[in-house]
């Protein structure tokens, strides 16, 4: 019998499986490093021994292989706290031009610029969270940073904190979880409505602890709150490895959304654990577009754990040359009649490669669980990639499961039509895209969409024609 | 006024168009009918320049313009304009955004000024409404979701606001009844109000449309050449007694 | 049933299962597998105008967790390949199928579909479908869909209308399932 030429690794459940590793150097973190972190923090003993233990757990860990490629990874060069202060990281004349000529297309205000290009002083973060009025603050919403919350709430945070991503989940959170640091807190009391977006204006201190940001969601019984982070416009970071941690609770009947959009510099490794816990008809949406990066590997998952709970993934990916997006999402169907859905859109150009690595799992205990998957990938040139790895887990048999995928080029036919109505073939492709993208950048908050739609007009004017 | 001077068209190795001429001068409405095959979509496709359509030899003109040295977006830009037979959806872009970009093209090339975004919805929304459409239709998605019967309709409206010098119907007829035929009849006939010089060219099988778009001059193709010209009666008598 | 996507001729060539095929000549060709078909099966297509339906029926009882992972690997330009994959699980039974289908860089004008449909019955019926695809070549039409269903009492229920017990409606739904 013979064997097969080449075995793509099959996905497995987050980054922990073991067989599918490479072996790897020890890091240059330290347990003082560790200690220094929490000490300048001023943190309550217990996050500084779940930091320690967290650390083992790291130093333990290999790197996984099974998805981008991560081994020009250099952990003993990275530094894993820097302290905030004033100076920037690079002049204005240092930032190259295609970044200032993007700031320009998509309308950038300029008070925003220099920060983004890492050419400006850091914002801290009170400035950032004080969007919150007192109508909410009033009724017990905190939005604070999770620095913050740790002094302030040092219980409520407790409670959940790594219950959701263990350090020992991956490689990844175990760094996460020895070395965070800033990050959001959300609490939203029982039945409360928060009507407008909460938003961390900037992606705060993003080019220095924002590396290793850890944020918390907790949203209690029949509450609701959309959670809004990052932007369009490209954003540097000096740090070129992000292994940020998301933990979302949802109680029963919450209504949690969070809408992540990132463009980092093109140095990064953007390595993320999003998770969210949807109790008995509750309602987790993620939207998350990934334009920036070299390697993004992220895929927002959903428990569903009570009996009618929803989850919802809105996946959009932009990769251009030299970029892996590798995301997708992770759907456990773990209660009686949950459901879910996931649209994931990418467009490869340039070269650049977009991988949708999906899972979908339904267990003795989703008795009628539906779930339903469409994944639509461009592929505007023939250098470029388009990958789609999905894997349907189902062991109930009353259950309605639908999964589909495409792949193609921007139709002949469309451009020719668009251009014999007077469009030029990059504006033509452009609109394509635009349209193509549409049904997941329309679930943006307006200012994103309206940056959004700019950007993918500047990416997409380089590459065709 | 539309010039074809001995036009021909290959789709990859077939020749289908095999030296056509037609003079189309300004204000008047030629007819192009024939049996299927005969070649009349590879003409309206040759004239916009689709790719896939390669011209072999001869011009065409609209006006002082040599069409073939130009992209098909300048033909557009140009004042050409087709309302195709099969239009394909665009999928997530509204009406309203393609025709503005089209629009704010042709008036860039014509040395107009950008008409402000509140006009342009005014022209939109009534080229719209003289189709039978409703004003809803500027958000919906090109073709995307459509019935045939909307679908020409829409193109319709398309032509109407980007004021065109040229318009060629690829058989706009089929798919209408008698309503949407009479709108078509009254949508071309505002067209030619606002341009009184406005070249129409009609490719069509049947006669009912030539009721609401009375022909000046009728040209019947048959596998690849002019085989008969002539002038309204010539297309009454091909409806009776069919191609021969 | 689902109408094939490819204008597929009456005769098509049939190619013996096996770990490796390799399609080196233009033609238009049909390979099915079923449980007897190897674990592993990797059909490259290295010439161009190649038109290949690939059938793979799976069928696992209790106890019964049959494995395939084909991958299509379209290495020319204009070859074709339609996969329409079953799985049909009853008792404690738990296949796996793989279905992957990649295409080269340089193999323009491709068109790759796959499909896999899964039927479970019974309690404790599980599958596991990983259909897949790596992309590499932009003039392609390149699609495939999963899914994974039981039988409902409605679907029963016109068939018992017309006086069938539910077992033989069953079997009924089963055959046209298999169709």
């Amino acid at each position: 019998m013979a064997t097969a030429s080449y075995t793509p690794p099959p996905y497995q459940y987050g980054f922990a499986d073991p067989e599918l590793y490479q072996a790897r150097t020890q890091p240059g973190l330290t347990e003082e490093v560790v200690r220094e972190i929490s000490g300048l923090k001023d943190e309550p003993v217990w996050m500084l021994e779940q930091r320690l233990r967290a650390l083992k757990t790291f130093q333990e860990k290999p790197v996984p292989s099974w998805g981008a490629d991560l081994s020009a990874i250099n952990f003993d060069d990275i530094t894993y706290f820097l302290r905030a202060h004033d100076s920037a990281e690079r002049s204005w004349d240092e930032v190259p031009e295609k970044i200032k000529e993007t700031f320009e297309r998509i309308g950038v205000p300029q008070a925003e610029r220099e920060y983004l290009a890492g050419s400006g002083a850091q914002y801290d973060s009170e400035s950032v969270y004080h969007n919150l009025s007192e109508e909410w603050k009033v009724r017990g919403v905190i939005f604070c940073d999770l620095d913050t919350a740790l002094r302030e709430h040092s219980e409520l945070v407790q409670r959940y904190f790594g219950t959701l991503v263990p350090a020992a989940d991956n490689t990844f959170a175990a760094l996460n979880s020895a070395v965070w640091s800033g990050g959001s807190f959300v609490y939203v009391p029982e039945g409360v409505h928060v009507t407008m977006p909460l938003q961390a204006y900037f992606r705060i201190n993003a080019q220095k602890a924002g590396q290793f940001e850890r944020t918390l969601i907790i949203v209690e019984s029949g509450a609701n709150v959309h959670y809004v982070e990052g932007c369009s416009a490209p954003s540097y970071s000096a740090g070129s490895l992000h292994a940020a941690v998301v933990e979302v609770f949802a109680a029963p009947g919450a209504r949690v959304r969070y809408t992540t959009v990132q463009n980092w510099s093109d140095n990064v490794y953007n390595l993320v654990t999003k998770r969210a816990r949807a109790q008995a008809g509750a309602t987790v949406e993620w939207v998350d577009c990934n334009l920036g990066s070299c390697v993004t590997m992220k895929y927002p998952a959903v428990q569903l754990v009570g009996e009618g709970a929803h989850a919802e993934v809105l996946s959009l990916a932009l990769a251009g040359p030299g970029q892996h997006q590798d995301a997708g999402s992770k759907i456990h169907h773990l209660a009686p009649n949950t459901t879910s859905t996931v649209t994931s859109k990418s467009v490869s150009f340039g070269g650049g490669r977009s991988s949708y690595r999906g899972l979908v799992v339904g267990n003795r205990a989703s008795k009628g669980m539906r779930s339903r998957v469409v994944c639509d990938a461009l592929l505007i040139d023939g250098v470029s990639r388009s990958d789609t790895y999905p894997t349907i887990d189902i062991a109930q048999p009353d259950s309605t499961v639908e999964h589909e995928a495409s792949v193609s080029a921007i139709a002949e036919a469309q451009l020719s039509y668009l251009r014999s109505r007077g469009l030029t073939e990059a504006e033509a492709a452009s609109l394509v895209v635009h349209g193509f993208l549409e049904p997941v950048v329309k679930q943006l908050p307006m200012e994103f969409a309206i940056e959004m739609n700019r950007l993918i007009e500047l990416q997409m004017e380089g590459s065709v024609g | 006024m539309l010039s074809v001077k001995e036009l021909q068209v290959s789709v990859g190795e077939i020749e289908i168009l095999k030296g056509i001429s037609l003079e189309l001068p300004a204000g008047e409405t030629h007819v192009i009918m024939g049996p299927n095959g005969s070649g009349k979509s590879t003409l309206a496709h040759a004239l916009v320049g689709t790719p896939g359509f390669s011209v072999t030899a001869g011009e065409t003109w609209l006006g002082k313009t040599e069409l073939l040295a130009l992209e098909p977006e300048e033909r557009a830009n140009h004042g050409l304009a087709l309302a195709y037979q099969n239009p394909p959806a665009i999928p997530g872009v509204a009406v309203h955004q393609l025709l503005r970009l089209a629009r704010q093209n042709r008036d860039s090339l014509l040395g107009l000024p950008q008409l402000p975004l509140g006009l342009f919805l005014k022209e939109l929304r009534a080229a719209l409404s003289l189709v039978g459409l409703p004003p809803e239709t500027i958000e919906r998605a090109v073709h995307d979701g459509m019935s045939g019967g909307e679908r020409k309709r829409l193109e319709l409206a398309q032509l109407m606001v980007l004021k065109p010098e040229c318009i060629i119907l690829d058989e706009i007829d089929s798919g209408l009844d008698v309503d949407g035929l009479r709108l078509v009849g009254e949508a071309v006939g505002e067209m030619r109000r606002s341009n009184p010089s406005l070249c129409v060219l009609v490719i069509t099988h049947y006669d009912r449309l030539l009721e609401v778009l009375p022909p000046d001059r009728v040209h019947v193709l048959q596998a690849g050449h002019i085989v008969r010209s002539g002038d309204a009666s010539l297309a009454r008598e091909i409806q009776k007694h069919g191609y021969r | 049933m689902a109408a094939s996507r490819l204008a597929l001729p009456t005769h098509l060539t049939p190619l013996t299962p096996a770990g490796e095929i390799t399609v080196g000549e233009p033609g238009t060709y049909r390979l099915v597998l079923d449980t007897t078909a190897p674990p592993i099966c990797t059909v490259r297509l290295t010439v161009p105008d190649i038109l290949l339906q690939i059938i793979s029926n799976q069928t696992a009882g209790s106890g019964e967790a049959p494995t395939l992972f084909l991958t299509v690997d379209h290495q020319a330009p204009r070859t074709k390949a339609e996969v329409l994959a079953k799985s049909l699980v009853r008792g404690t039974g738990s296949p796996t199928f793989k279905g992957l289908l990649r295409i080269a860089e340089s193999a323009t004008g491709c068109e790759s579909y796959l499909r896999h449909d899964t039927l479970l019955l019974g309690d404790q019926a599980r599958v596991h479908s990983w259909p897949a695809l790596e992309i590499l070549n932009n003039e392609v039409k390149c699609s495939h869909s999963a899914t994974v269903r039981t039988i409902r009492d409605e679907d029963l229920a016109y068939i018992r209308s017309r006086g069938l017990t539910r077992k033989q409606a069953e079997e009924q739904i089963i055959t046209s399932f298999f169709a």
